[in-house]
C-alpha cells in the first residue's frame, strides 16, 4: 500500500514537472499564432502576447493569394512522398547489412558512409554535377542528392542491432534468404524506429528551401518552403526599388514579422498534421511477447 | 501487424517505382527555350523594329514587392510586351530567382549565362577576368541612345568603374540620386508644440528637447541600436564622416571612422550614455526592437534618414494617432557652421552582355527603352502608357536592364512639391504632366485629406513644407556635402575583409559608450584596425582613388 | 553485446552486398564525386574560371588565421558547442526516461507531441520571441525581480551570453533527441522489467540497472555523431541573437566567416574554413569512436 502511494506521488510530480516543460515549448508557438493574426502595427509596437490584437487575416491572404501557394504545396507533397519513401528504402537496405557485425568488409563500408558526414565538396561542384546529369528543373534534383541520409541511417542501424536475434535465426533455419528475412522479419519490427527516422526525413524534405531555389529555374516549380522564402519582405530592398509608391500599402498590411509568422504556420501546418499519425508508432512499441509466442 | 507492415514495404517499393515514372512525365522541365535566334541584321534606326523576331535571354531577380496584375508575370508584363511591339524583340527569362547572387554564381560556374544580366563590381571583375563578357564599346557607340551617351558623359566617373583599360564592359545602372543620402533629426510634433520648442539650432537644443520629452512623457531621450547607426548620423555635427573616406589637408585619403572628429563625437556620446540620455539597453537591440520603442511612444527625437516616414512612422501613427507625426530638422553643427552631409558612391549594379551574344544591339535597344521612358517619353507618350510601365512596381521586372537617371528623385521632388503646393492653394492640378510621379502626388493628397498613414511617407519625403527632400535639395544645390574620396567599388582588401574591419571599431565604440573603456581606448582601436588590414586598405584606396 | 558469432551462408552472402549497392552508388555519385571541390580552398577561386583558378597553396588558411579575432571565435565556438553537446545528450535522455516512467499512455503521447513543436520553429522566428522574453522588462527578468534575485542581462552581458545560447538551444532541440531515445526505449524487452519487479527492484533501481545500460549504445552513438559537428555552434541562433557587445564571448567561427563576406563570392575562404572544420570533426569522431571502443567496449559503427 505504502509503496503504491509513493509511486503515485512520484507520478503526480512527474506529470506536473514534465507538463511545465511542455508548456514552455508550446508558448512561443501560441504567441506566433497570435502574431500571425494581428495587425502589423500592433506587432511592430510589441503589443501582442498570446491573443491576437486587432484581428486580421491579411498576412494569410497575402501569402495564399495568387494560386501559387497550392501549386507549390502540391510540389512539396510530391517531394515529401517520393523523397521519404526513397530515403526509407535506401536506409533500410543499407542499415541492415551494416548492422551485421561480422559482415566481411563492414568496417570499410561504414567508413565509406561516415566520411560523407564529415566532409563535403560544397555547393558549386554539387550543382555542376546535378546540372550535368540533366536533373535541373526536375523533382529528382531535390531528391537524389540526399537519397541516403547517412546520419539517420546510422541511427536506424543502431536500432536494428538492438533487435533480438532469435527471430532472425529462426528464419534462417527455416531457409529464408537475407532479402526474405529483411522484408518479412526485420522490417515489421522496425515500426517505431522507422517512424522516427521517417519523421526526420519528412521534416527535412518539407523544410528544405535551398535546393528548390538553386535547382529550379521557374518560380512556378518551387516547392512550398522555397516559395514562402521568396515572400519575406526585405524592407530596405523594397524601398530602394520603389518607384511607384505603393509598397507602403502592402507594408502597412503586414510587416516582416507578421508575414513570417503566417508563413511559418502555413509552412509547418501540413507537416504537423502528419505528426500525430506517426505518433501511433512511437509509443505503441513492440509486443515482443506475442511475437515470441 | 507484421504482415501489414511487410505489405506496406512492398507497396511503397512499387508505388515508388510507379510514382517515379509518373513524375517523369509530370514535372516536364519547363526550362525556357534558351536558344537565341541566329544573328539578325538590325535596322539602321536604333528605335526601329527588327524585320524578324529576335530572341534574347536574361537573368531576373525576383522581388516580392512587384504586384502583378491579371496574368502578368516576370516573363509577360508591359515591359516585355513593349519590347515585342516596338522592336520585335522576344526577351526570355532564363531564370527568375529570389537569391539572385547565389544563382548567378552557380550559372557562372556552369558557364550557362543569359545574354544580359546585372552584376556587382566584384562579379564584374570575375567575369572580365574569366573572359565571359563582351566589350561593349562598339555596340554602345553604334546603338546607345543619346540619353545613355549623355549619362556616360555627365557621370563619367561612375561609368569608368565599369571599364577595364578604358573599354566599357559593364554599363553602370547608377542610382536615384544623392538627394536620398542625407541625414536628419526627426522630432515629434505634438510634444514639440506642447512644450513650446522651436527648431533646434544647436546640439544642446536637440538634447534639451529630447530630455524634456523623456521627463515629461517617460522613456528615454535618444534611441540607439547595436549597429550604432544613430551615433554615426549625429557624428556629422562634429564634422566626422564615419561612412566614407575623406581627403585630408595634405591630399591623402583616410577612413572617416578613425578621424579625431569621430573621437570627439564618441566622447560626447559616452557622456550622454552615462547621463542616461541614451536608451540604456541599446547594446542588445536590433533595428526592429529599437523601432518598437519609438512606435510605443517611448521617445520623441531620433536621428534618421529620409525614409523615416515610410518605416516606422505609419505604424507609429496607427498606435499614437496622426498628431504624433515627426518632422525632419537639420542636424546642428558644434560650431554653428553649415552642416556637411556625407555622399557615397552609389550604383545599383552593372548591365553586362554575354561574350557570345549574337544580337547585342537588341539588348541596347532594351536598355535604351527604359532610359527613354524616364526622360524623353514624358509628354510624348500618354500618361496611361507610362504609368502602365511604372505602376505596381513593374520596373522591378527590368531590374537587369534599367539604367537609372541619377536626377530622378531630385526632379521628382520638384514636380511633386509644385503639384502639392498647387493643390493646397486650391488650383487645378494637371496630373498628366507628372508622368510617372502621379502616385507620389496622390498619396500626399491622401495624407492631407484623410490622414491616411500610408501617405505620410511621401508627404514627409516630398510634399510637406518641412520635408526631407526639401532640406536635402538645399544640400545638393549648394554642394553642402563631402563626397566619398573612394568614389567607386571597394578595393581588394576591403572586399576580402567584408564587414570585419568595421566590426573592430563598432565593438570598441560600444565599449567606450557603455563606459567599459575610457575614450583613450579609441587610439588603441585605431591601431588594431590598422594592423587588421586597415593600413593596407588605406594604401590601396590612396593608390586607386588618390591624386 | 553481440555474444555469439553467426556463420554466414556463403551462397547468400552476396545478397547483403546487393542490398548495399544502391546506397553505395548514390553516395559515391552525390557525395564523393563533388569532393574535388575542396581544392578551391587552395586556390584564389574565380567562379568564371572554375577549378582551374590560380593556385595559392595555404594562403587562404594563412589569411584566416592571421585575422586578429579569428582565434577567439574558435574558443567561443568550442565553449558553446561542447556544452550544447553535453546538455544535448543529458537532457533528452533524462526526459525520455522520465516520459517512459509516466503511467498514462495518452498523456505521454501528448507530451511527446508538444516537446517536438519548437523544432518546427526556425531560429529567425524564435530569436524575436527570445528577445522579448529575455529583455530587461521581459517575462523572465520580471519573475527574477519578484523573487528578489535581481535582473540578468541575458543577451547583453558577455559573461552570460554563451549560457543563454547553450540553454535556449538545448531547450529548443531536446524534443528531437527525446524521440530517438524513446524509440530506443521501446526496443527494450518488457520481460526484463517484469523479472526485476519480481525481484523487488525499485523504480530507480530499474532505471539504473536496466534502462540506462540498454540506452548506452544509443547514447554513445549520438555523442560520437554529434562530435562530428563540434565546430558548428549554431549559426542561425547566434547570428540572430548576438550583438557587438557580446562578440568577445559570442562570436563564433560561422558568424565571423559570414561577416568576412562569404556573400561576396569569397568561396575560397569559405572552403578553407569548411576544410578546417572537417579536419577537426574527423579527429573528434575517430578519437571518440576509439575511446568508446577501448574504454566501454562499444563498437558503434
Amino acid at each position: 500500500m505504502k509503496k503504491k502511494n509513493k509511486i503515485s506521488v512520484f507520478n503526480i510530480c512527474l506529470t506536473i514537472g514534465l507538463g511545465i516543460i511542455c508548456i514552455t515549448c508550446v508558448l512561443p508557438f501560441v504567441h506566433l499564432l497570435a502574431v500571425s493574426f494581428s495587425s502589423s502595427s500592433a506587432v511592430a509596437a510589441g503589443k501582442v502576447g498570446f491573443l491576437p490584437v486587432e484581428f486580421t487575416t491579411a498576412s494569410y491572404e497575402y501569402v495564399i493569394t495568387g494560386g501559387r501557394f497550392l501549386h507549390a504545396m502540391g510540389i512539396s507533397i510530391e517531394r515529401v512522398i517520393l523523397g521519404t519513401l526513397l530515403n526509407i528504402v535506401l536506409m533500410v537496405l543499407t542499415a541492415y547489412p551494416l548492422a551485421k557485425s561480422d559482415l566481411p568488409g563492414r568496417g570499410f563500408l561504414s567508413g565509406f558512409f561516415v566520411v560523407t558526414m564529415l566532409i563535403g565538396g560544397g555547393m558549386i561542384p554539387t550543382y555542376l554535377l546535378v546540372s550535368g546529369l540533366g536533373l535541373k528543373d526536375t523533382i529528382w534534383a531535390l531528391i537524389l542528392p540526399g537519397a541516403l541520409p547517412v546520419y539517420n541511417m546510422i541511427i536506424l542501424m543502431n536500432f536494428i542491432r538492438g533487435l533480438p536475434h532469435e527471430l532472425e535465426e529462426a528464419a534462417w533455419i527455416d531457409g529464408a534468404s537475407p532479402f526474405g528475412t529483411l522484408v518479412h522479419v526485420i522490417f515489421p519490427l522496425l515500426g517505431p524506429s522507422l517512424a522516427t527516422v521517417g519523421l526526420f526525413s519528412m521534416v527535412g524534405h518539407w523544410n528544405d528551401w535551398f535546393s528548390g531555389m538553386i535547382y529550379m529555374s521557374e518560380p512556378m516549380n518551387y516547392p512550398l518552403q522555397t516559395y514562402l522564402q521568396t515572400l519575406l519582405v526585405d524592407f530596405e530592398k523594397l524601398l530602394q526599388s520603389d518607384t511607384s509608391g505603393n509598397i507602403q500599402e502592402i507594408l502597412s498590411k503586414m510587416n516582416a514579422r507578421t508575414g513570417r509568422a503566417a508563413q511559418l504556420f502555413l509552412g509547418a501546418l501540413p507537416i504537423m498534421m502528419v505528426y500525430p499519425f506517426l505518433q501511433r508508432y512511437f509509443t505503441k512499441g513492440l509486443t515482443l511477447g506475442s511475437v515470441k509466442g | 501487424m507484421q504482415k501489414n507492415i511487410s505489405r506496406l514495404f512492398k507497396a511503397s517499393l512499387s508505388s515508388l517505382i510507379a510514382l517515379s515514372a509518373l513524375t517523369g512525365c509530370m514535372s516536364k522541365p519547363s526550362t525556357p527555350t534558351a536558344e537565341t535566334t541566329p544573328r539578325v541584321e538590325p535596322p539602321a534606326d536604333i528605335w526601329a523594329p527588327y524585320d524578324e523576331e529576335v530572341t534574347v535571354t536574361a537573368f531576373v531577380p525576383e522581388n516580392s514587392g512587384t504586384e502583378f496584375q491579371g496574368d502578368d508575370d516576370y516573363g509577360n508584363n508591359p515591359w516585355y510586351r513593349a519590347y515585342k511591339e516596338r522592336f520585335n524583340i522576344n526577351l526570355q527569362n532564363k531564370w527568375v530567382s529570389n537569391d539572385y547572387d547565389t544563382k548567378l554564381n552557380l550559372a557562372i560556374a556552369d558557364k550557362d549565362l543569359a545574354d544580359v544580366f546585372y552584376v556587382d563590381s566584384a562579379r564584374l571583375n570575375t567575369l572580365h577576368e574569366a573572359g565571359l563578357i563582351m566589350n561593349l564599346e562598339e555596340v554602345f557607340d553604334k546603338y546607345a541612345s543619346d540619353v545613355l551617351k549623355n549619362y556616360r558623359k555627365d557621370y563619367a566617373e561612375t561609368w569608368e568603374t565599369g571599364c577595364f583599360d578604358g573599354e566599357l564592359y559593364g554599363m553602370p545602372q547608377m542610382s536615384y540620386g544623392i538627394i536620398d543620402q542625407f541625414q536628419y533629426i526627426w522630432i515629434r510634433q505634438d510634444w514639440m508644440k506642447e512644450c513650446g520648442f522651436d527648431a533646434p539650432k544647436t546640439m544642446d537644443d536637440v538634447i534639451k528637447i529630447a530630455t524634456t520629452f523623456a521627463e515629461k512623457y517617460g522613456g528615454y531621450a535618444l534611441p540607439e541600436c547595436q549597429t550604432l547607426e544613430n551615433l554615426f548620423r549625429l557624428a556629422l555635427s562634429w564634422g566626422a564622416h564615419p561612412d566614407i573616406w575623406v581627403t585630408k589637408d595634405d591630399g591623402t585619403i583616410e577612413y572617416g571612422m578613425i578621424q579625431p572628429e569621430m573621437k570627439e563625437a564618441l566622447a560626447q556620446y559616452a557622456q550622454w550614455y552615462k547621463d542616461g540620455i541614451i536608451n540604456p539597453n541599446f547594446t542588445t537591440l536590433n533595428w526592429d526592437k529599437m523601432m518598437q520603442g519609438m512606435i510605443n511612444g517611448e521617445c520623441g527625437v531620433i536621428p534618421f534618414a529620409q525614409w523615416f516616414g515610410y518605416n516606422p512612422l505609419p505604424d507609429l501613427i496607427k498606435n499614437q494617432g496622426p498628431e504624433a507625426i515627426f518632422y525632419p530638422y537639420e542636424i546642428p553643427t558644434q560650431d554653428g557652421s553649415d552642416i556637411l552631409g556625407s555622399v557615397k558612391f552609389s550604383n545599383e549594379g552593372y548591365v553586362v552582355i554575354r561574350k557570345d551574344c549574337v544580337n547585342p544591339e537588341a539588348i541596347m535597344k532594351i536598355v535604351n527603352f527604359y532610359a527613354y521612358t524616364v526622360n524623353d517619353a514624358v509628354g510624348v507618350e500618354t500618361n496611361e502608357y507610362l504609368s502602365s510601365l511604372h505602376s505596381f512596381n513593374y520596373p522591378n521586372c527590368v531590374r537587369e536592364t534599367r539604367i537609372i537617371n541619377p536626377m530622378n528623385d531630385y526632379n521628382q521632388y520638384i514636380q511633386v512639391k509644385a503639384a502639392v503646393d498647387a493643390y493646397q492653394a486650391g488650383e487645378d492640378v494637371d496630373t498628366s504632366e507628372l508622368g510617372t510621379n502621379v502616385a507620389k502626388y496622390e498619396s500626399c493628397v491622401n495624407w492631407l485629406t484623410s490622414q491616411d498613414p500610408n501617405g505620410v511617407g511621401d508627404w514627409l519625403q516630398q510634399g510637406n513644407d518641412r520635408s526631407a527632400y526639401g532640406i536635402a535639395k538645399k544640400y545638393v544645390d549648394e554642394k553642402q556635402y563631402v563626397q566619398d574620396a573612394k568614389w567607386g567599388p571597394d578595393t581588394p582588401t576591403l572586399q576580402s575583409a567584408g564587414s570585419t574591419l568595421n566590426d573592430i571599431l563598432i565593438e570598441g565604440f560600444t565599449k567606450i559608450i557603455t563606459g567599459e573603456k575610457t575614450i583613450d581606448y579609441f587610439d588603441e582601436l585605431v591601431e588594431q584596425w590598422k594592423t587588421a588590414g586597415g593600413e593596407k586598405a588605406t594604401q590601396e584606396v590612396n593608390e586607386i582613388y588618390g591624386g | 553485446m553481440k555474444g555469439k558469432k553467426k556463420k554466414f551462408n556463403i551462397s547468400t552472402l552476396w545478397q547483403y552486398y546487393a542490398m548495399l549497392v544502391p546506397g553505395v552508388v548514390l553516395t559515391f555519385i552525390f557525395s564523393y564525386i563533388p569532393l574535388y571541390g575542396v581544392i578551391i580552398a587552395f586556390e584564389k577561386y574565380n567562379v568564371g574560371m572554375g577549378f582551374n583558378s590560380p593556385w595559392v597553396g595555404l594562403e587562404n588558411f594563412r589569411y584566416l588565421f592571421s585575422q586578429p579575432t579569428f582565434t577567439r571565435t574558435i574558443w567561443n565556438t568550442l565553449f558553446i558547442s561542447v556544452w550544447k553537446l553535453a546538455l544535448g545528450i543529458i537532457v533528452p535522455v533524462t526526459i525520455a526516461v522520465l516520459l517512459n516512467e509516466m503511467r498514462s499512455d495518452k498523456l505521454k503521447r501528448f507530451y511527446q507531441t508538444l516537446i517536438y513543436i519548437p523544432n518546427f520553429l526556425s531560429w529567425i522566428i524564435m530569436a524575436g520571441v527570445l528577445m522579448d522574453i529575455l529583455s530587461s522588462t521581459g517575462a523572465i527578468n520580471t519573475i527574477l525581480a519578484k523573487l528578489g534575485m535581481g535582473t540578468v542581462n541575458f543577451l547583453g552581458d558577455a559573461k552570460v551570453f554563451p549560457w543563454t545560447m547553450i540553454v535556449s538551444d538545448v531547450w529548443k532541440g531536446f524534443g528531437y533527441g527525446t524521440i530517438v531515445y524513446l524509440a530506443a526505449l521501446l526496443g527494450i524487452d518488457p520481460s526484463l522489467y517484469e523479472s526485476a519487479m519480481l525481484d523487488g527492484a525499485t523504480r530507480w533501481q530499474q532505471i539504473k540497472n536496466i534502462t540506462i545500460p540498454l540506452l548506452m549504445p544509443t547514447i554513445i552513438l549520438m555523442t560520437v555523431l554529434s562530435l562530428g559537428s563540434v565546430l558548428n555552434a549554431g549559426f542561425d541562433q547566434v547570428y540572430n541573437l548576438y550583438s557587438p557587445a557580446v562578440w568577445e564571448t559570442g562570436d563564433i567561427i560561422d558568424t565571423y566567416v559570414y561577416r568576412l563576406g562569404i556573400q561576396q563570392a569569397q568561396y575560397s575562404v569559405g572552403a578553407a574554413v569548411g576544410l578546417f572544420k572537417s579536419l577537426v570533426s574527423a579527429i573528434m569522431v575517430v578519437t571518440s569512436y576509439r575511446l568508446a571502443d577501448k574504454l566501454a567496449g562499444y563498437r558503434i559503427l
